[in-house]
């Protein structure tokens, strides 16, 4: 634990689920619970009145009066309360779980003591006290319910205070039913605060471990990322050398190379180039993994980013007789993320579509709002995908047997990119084909915004 | 007279293989292994263009090199085209409309760049 810390800090720090915003919540929470029990209660008592129940009404009303205007004065303050700190928020919950039990065992006391089983009531304050208070502080509570609910029995019992019978039977003057209750009640309260006290230190433990190895994860995190950096120096470098070697020689001196020398040399300038392409994939889906799903503050037009991946693919498209149909609906909402992300992944997903589509085919583009986001669907006329082999086409290096025949050239690291920025853009990817007939991707990615 | 060319690379083989189009291009070729030693030489010799490579040694030397060139009366007025082997996929991605405004070279170019096109460029901010 940092030494810097305050001291409202450290407690903080140390027991979850105890923090100020937290606090704050159950807050609003236990004055909503405070009315349905006002008004359970009010209707409880209009209830046995109306039976004929002998008890002190004026009392009654009285004391439901004062719990309703108790609850309003704190629903006053949480209203208009500016800044809470977690010290503060403790002692207002600490206010409220104290005047609930007094008030509570004052009930019980105008309607039936021992009689009335609404001693039950007390284990809620024990639990929400068991779970908020930390170390053994809960302890208190329990112990302060447990000596308010024993005094009121003897009280009762001793005819120091006037007992109100609901039932002919006298209960509360029998010694050992008081004991037998006042036993079992002792033995509930504080196995109840022990299992959840128990319960709630195991939690902030692993909780505490959770937070740890998060913070170790990113930082590892990190360290990935500058070494895919490093790495994309070191990589490329020797690769870059050779390609730009080549291509110098060829370019220099090509035309005096003998036939066979000039095409082992356009061919290796090839294969590097490949590489290059190929470690700049690797590199990129590296580089998205060790990003992972933050969520990024820019909308983006779909429209606009699928327009732009569409004009990079008209050339190779146009030379092929390939045309593209743009079906989109209104009100398509923005979507989050970042733009460059996005560009990569429907460049992707259009270039694949001119690529593996048949000559003078069309690759179809819709735009479809749902409920829960945007879907972008992706079709084309080409050379499909095998069923067997839908699975795994999202596998890093994995290219389809069709594809391979198809062209040789390619990284097989295309889609495994797609699919690694759609999750970390909180979307999902479905792929739809038929062998000959062409295929659709269709990804679906969380609405940005309301409109 | 010759156009004068520095190629500031610490990559022996690439420094070679581009003297090898430059020249055959018609231009002289001078180059320097380190950040110091090409600003060192680009005072010296005030050639009519730069490329710089940004990776040397230190991650961004580069950069670095490229500002002091920029800030000294002796270099200011030299063109400079900045070669980069990293693209935009380690996120480490340089925008010229963008990074011009900070970063006042004429030009980046993504290694590997083709014997043509390096020609072309160079000659483009020769004036030719």
């Amino acid at each position: 634990m940092g030494k810097s810390l305050s001291f409202s800090e450290r407690i903080g720090e140390q027991f979850t689920l105890l923090n100020a915003t937290i606090l704050n919540s159950r807050i609003i929470w236990s004055i909503r619970w405070r009315w349905v029990a006002n008004i359970g209660f009010f209707l409880l008592i209009l209830i046995s009145r109306s039976s004929g129940l002998q008890l002190d009404y004026d009392s009654i009303w009285l004391t439901l009066i004062f719990l309703a205007s108790l609850n309003l004065i704190y629903q006053g303050i949480y209203r208009y309360k500016k800044k809470y700190t977690l010290m503060g928020e403790l002692a207002f919950i600490s206010i409220h779980i104290f005047m609930d039990i007094l008030i509570l065992t004052w009930l019980i006391h105008l309607t039936g003591g021992i009689e009335n089983p609404l001693y039950f009531f007390y284990i809620f304050h024990i639990i929400i006290s068991s779970i908020i208070f930390p170390r053994n502080l809960p302890y208190v509570v329990t112990t302060f319910v447990f000596v308010l609910f024993a005094v009121l029995v003897w009280a009762e019992y001793s005819n120091l205070i006037m007992h109100h019978c609901i039932y002919k039977g006298q209960l509360h003057e029998s010694p050992v039913l008081n004991i037998l209750i006042v036993a079992i009640f002792f033995t509930t309260v504080f196995l109840t605060t022990h299992i959840c006290t128990s319960f709630m230190k195991l939690f902030r433990k692993s909780q505490r471990e959770v937070t740890a190895l998060n913070k170790l994860l990113l930082e590892k995190e990190k360290e990935k990322s500058s070494f895919y950096r490093y790495t994309s120096h070191e990589l490329k470098a020797p690769v870059v050398s050779i390609k730009t070697s080549i291509d110098a020689v060829l370019a220099a001196s090509g035309p005096k190379l003998p036939e066979q020398s000039r095409q082992l040399l356009k061919r290796a300038s090839l294969r590097a180039g490949q590489m290059l392409s190929m470690l700049k994939e690797l590199l990129e889906l590296s580089w998205q993994q060790s990003k992972g799903r933050n969520v990024s503050s820019e909308y983006i037009d779909l429209q606009e980013i699928l327009n732009l991946c569409v004009d990079l693919e008209k050339a190779v498209a146009e030379s092929r007789n390939i045309r593209f149909e743009f079906i989109t609906g209104e009100d398509i909402p923005k979507v989050r993320g970042d733009k460059n992300s996005l560009e990569k992944l429907f460049g992707n997903l259009v270039g694949n579509a001119v690529r593996y589509n048949r000559d003078g085919g069309t690759v179809r583009i819709r735009i479809i709002k749902k409920e829960n986001g945007v879907c972008v669907e992706i079709s084309d006329e080409g050379i499909g995908i095998a069923v067997e082999e839908q699975e795994r086409i999202f596998d890093p290096f994995y290219r389809s047997a069709a594809a391979k025949e198809f062209t040789p050239v390619g990284t097989g690291l295309g889609l495994s990119m797609v699919r690694q920025i759609v999750d970390n853009l909180g979307g999902r990817i479905e792929v739809e084909s038929f062998p000959e007939k062409g295929s659709t991707f269709r990804v679906c990615l969380p609405p940005g915004e309301e409109k | 007279m010759k156009k004068k060319v520095l190629i500031i690379d610490d990559d022996i083989d690439l420094v070679e293989a581009m003297r090898m189009t430059l020249e055959d291009a018609g231009l002289e070729v001078i180059d320097a292994q380190s950040g110091d030693k090409g600003e060192e030489r680009a005072r010296k010799e005030h050639p009519d263009l730069i490329l710089l490579d940004i990776m040397m040694g230190e991650q961004d030397e580069g950069f670095h090199v490229a500002y002091r060139l920029r800030n000294q009366s002796e270099t200011s007025d030299i063109p400079i085209i900045m070669l980069s082997a990293v693209g935009q996929e380690t996120g480490f991605s340089f925008d010229p409309q963008k990074d011009e405004a900070f970063l006042p070279v004429e030009e980046f170019i993504d290694k590997p760049v083709n014997p043509d096109h390096l020609v072309e460029k160079v000659k483009s901010h020769l004036g030719y």
